[in-house]
């Protein structure tokens, strides 16, 4: 239920197949949240978030 | 709907990014009012453009939104108004969908899926030049046909471009007296949107934007894993430094406007009860809390340059994972930090948080946060029993208590926050997504636009709700009139003597006497009503004693008058008490409105009665065994 819900968000925010990332900062305390580019523009998740992101690196 | 009314309606939307309320700001200038969607508490600003049949154009600025089929309460109003589903709104007539020119991969999104809806459309390239100077070069006139709408590029801060589209405006609006809006579900999915979006871009781009270096080499440092928390830390206390160091020039000013108001009303006008009411009760009273306004405003400066250059994200960004600790959402920076000026829009802004109980836990626990209202009696309090004294030679230690104090409110918000989270608002926390921006220099406009009507907020208050508790504080405090053979000071015949003295027993373990009773009564209306009311008392305790009064006694010795009658452990234990006493009316019925309920504004009052009066009572009994008694 979460999991489809973080996921859907995630897509209305441009995170949808075939897009290109790249990880740009980590936050203090152990890196979590991320701030990755996507589309041009910064978005911060969580990790708990990221990990229903599948990446392969180019 | 009905245009036949004559009145047209014009929407701006866009994401919260796209510099839409800038547009706003521009297109209405100060003529703006800002209410509620109607059976929501979303905040709706409107204002007013000529159109060229002479008449109105009602312009209004609709909440920030991604996605029409987004979660949060923000979102939820955009999609069901402009789907004509929010019962008593109007469907716009036109709508200008404000897009961020230098982000078109993204912002294009929203623009497209909005347009489906069905009703008319102007497009605004906002940020156009931003996106210009990093290289952009889109072909217009092949977006307008590809779209089939009009594009205007606009720069909201310099107005470039706003003219043509209020003329567009203007001229669009008469030939859509009746269209009939056919929602499409043409883009339902993200994927559809998105995919549109590159097609659009690969057809019209000439040359594409290169990413912003200012924004990313500023971003090593203050994003930076070890340094950002620690210069996130030195914003926030030059922050709360110059709110004690550059105001002072300026409440001079002000102080010494009302003693010349005072004094020449005393020349003018023949002894009297009248004489004292005005004196005594409307000058004193609201003069003591006008004094504050420069500090109130340099706050809501700092939040707002924060805001719009980007960083307040940033600092959201940097905080989360210390937030989640506690159960709440990184976002909650946001109204914990506006909280700072003032409760109400803290409460309120918490509505772009998704989760329904992450948003109640974080408005619950926002008016712990010190705000500006409490400004007057922590200044009144430090400047009588903290030295200003300088430590490491730099810094000051009126500036570093008060700093201390702010400290002490945010983590008490954070430490309730968790406190709540796992007791009667559990539950499992929700997605983060922020968006980080890139870097802005703040428009002088929006920062003019948002002081303005700040300003305009705290004078009407002080004008109405002080000036009249102010009134009737005095009337409370001179009559009846004592007796010639009353031994005590007059004012304890009085009503407020004797009010004063029901409550004294209460807070007489946490180091008040009667006077303090007296001002708290209606302190808890709102804060700073709480100084009002000590002047009041002071200034009529004095002329009753058959002293000469000095008019710039009234007010400017309210501070010396304290402490020389106070204790320091007093004074400090009152400090400790507005920390966290529940306050004002004003608040309590904004959480019973943002809720829904009752049982919530309820638990707030009574959680933070009971705080205030806990932390009080160690307090003053600590700084007793200290020896500041």
């Amino acid at each position: 239920m979460r999991e489809s819900e973080s996921l859907a968000e995630l897509k209305r925010h441009g995170l949808i197949e075939g897009e290109t990332i790249c990880l740009r900062h980590q936050a203090p305390f152990g890196g979590d949240p991320i701030a990755i580019e996507v589309r041009g523009g910064l978005l911060a998740i969580r990790l708990s978030d990221a990990q229903l992101i599948m990446v392969e690196p180019i | 709907m009905d245009a036949g009314i004559g009145i047209h309606q014009v929407a701006l939307v866009g994401s919260p990014n796209s510099g839409k309320s800038s547009l706003f700001n521009v297109l209405t200038g100060s003529r703006q009012k800002t209410g509620n969607y109607s059976g929501v508490t979303v905040e709706k600003k409107q204002g007013t453009l000529p159109g060229i049949d002479g008449q109105r154009i009602n312009v209004f600025d609709l909440p920030g939104a991604h996605s029409l089929n987004g979660k949060s309460l923000d979102q939820r109003i955009v999609s069901d108004l402009l789907a004509g589903k929010l019962l008593g709104e109007e469907v716009p007539n036109l709508l200008v969908a404000v897009a961020d020119a230098s982000n078109l991969e993204k912002s294009l999104g929203f623009v497209i899926e909005v347009q489906a809806i069905g009703i008319p459309m102007v497009l605004a390239l906002n940020m156009f030049d931003l996106a210009e100077s990093r290289g952009l070069q889109i072909d217009l006139n092949k977006l307008e046909s590809v779209l089939g709408c009009d594009v205007i590029p606009t720069v909201a801060p310099t107005g470039k471009g706003v003219e043509e589209l209020v003329a567009r405006i203007q001229s669009r609006l008469p030939e859509l007296e009746n269209y009939q809006a056919k929602p499409s579900s043409l883009y339902s999915t993200p994927e559809a949107v998105f995919s549109r979006v590159d097609e659009i871009l690969n057809l019209v781009t000439i040359n594409k934007i290169h990413s912003d270096q200012f924004s990313k080499t500023l971003d090593k440092v203050l994003l930076h894993p070890i340094f950002g928390l620690p210069v996130l830390g030195l914003v926030l206390l030059v922050m709360f430094q110059s709110i004690f160091a550059w105001a002072e020039p300026l409440m001079n000013l002000v102080e010494i406007s009302f003693e010349t108001l005072g004094q020449s009303i005393t020349q003018v006008m023949p002894e009297g009860a009248l004489r004292d009411l005005i004196v005594d009760g409307a000058i004193a009273g609201v003069g003591s809390v006008i004094i504050f306004m420069p500090q109130i405003l340099i706050l809501f400066l700092f939040i707002i340059v924060l805001e719009e250059s980007g960083y307040l994200a940033r600092a959201a960004f940097l905080l989360d994972r210390v937030l989640r600790k506690f159960g709440l959402h990184g976002r909650a920076f946001i109204p914990l930090l506006s909280a700072h000026a003032c409760a109400i829009p803290a409460v309120m802004s918490a509505r772009t948080i998704e989760n329904h109980r992450e948003r109640l836990v974080t408005i619950l626990v926002s008016p712990l946060v010190s705000c500006s209202a409490r400004l007057p009696v922590y200044a009144l309090l430090i400047g009588a029993f903290i030295p200003p004294k300088e430590i490491f030679g730099f810094l000051g230690l009126q500036g570093l208590v008060f700093f201390a104090l702010y400290l002490t409110g945010l983590f008490a918000a954070i430490v309730m926050a968790w406190a709540l989270r796992h007791t009667v608002v559990s539950g499992e926390e929700s997605v983060f997504i922020l968006e980080l921006p890139t870097y802005k220099i703040p428009s002088i406009r929006n920062i003019a636009v948002g002081l303005w009507i700040r300003s305009q907020i705290f004078l009407k208050r002080a004008g109405t709700l002080i000036l009249s508790f102010s009134i009737l504080l005095w009337f409370l405090a001179s009559y009846p009139k004592a007796p010639e053979s009353y031994a005590e000071p007059a004012i304890q015949y009085s009503f407020a003597g004797r009010l004063g003295a029901v409550v004294e027993p209460i807070v007489r373990p946490l180091g008040f006497d009667w006077r303090i009773a007296t001002g708290m009564v209606p302190g808890f209306a709102a804060r700073e009503v709480m100084v009002s009311a000590l002047a009041t008392v002071y200034a009529i305790e004095k002329n009753a004693d058959g002293k000469e009064l000095e008019e710039d006694e009234v007010e400017s010795l309210l501070g010396s008058n304290i402490s020389r009658d106070w204790s320091i452990a007093t004074g400090l234990s009152l400090l400790v008490w507005y920390i966290f006493s529940p306050q004002c009316l004003a608040t309590v019925a904004v959480i019973r409105r943002e809720t829904n309920s009752w049982k919530w504004a309820g638990l707030y009052f009574f959680y933070a009665l009971a705080l205030a009066y806990l932390a009080s009572f160690l307090g003053y009994h600590i700084f007793l065994m200290a020896g500041l008694g």
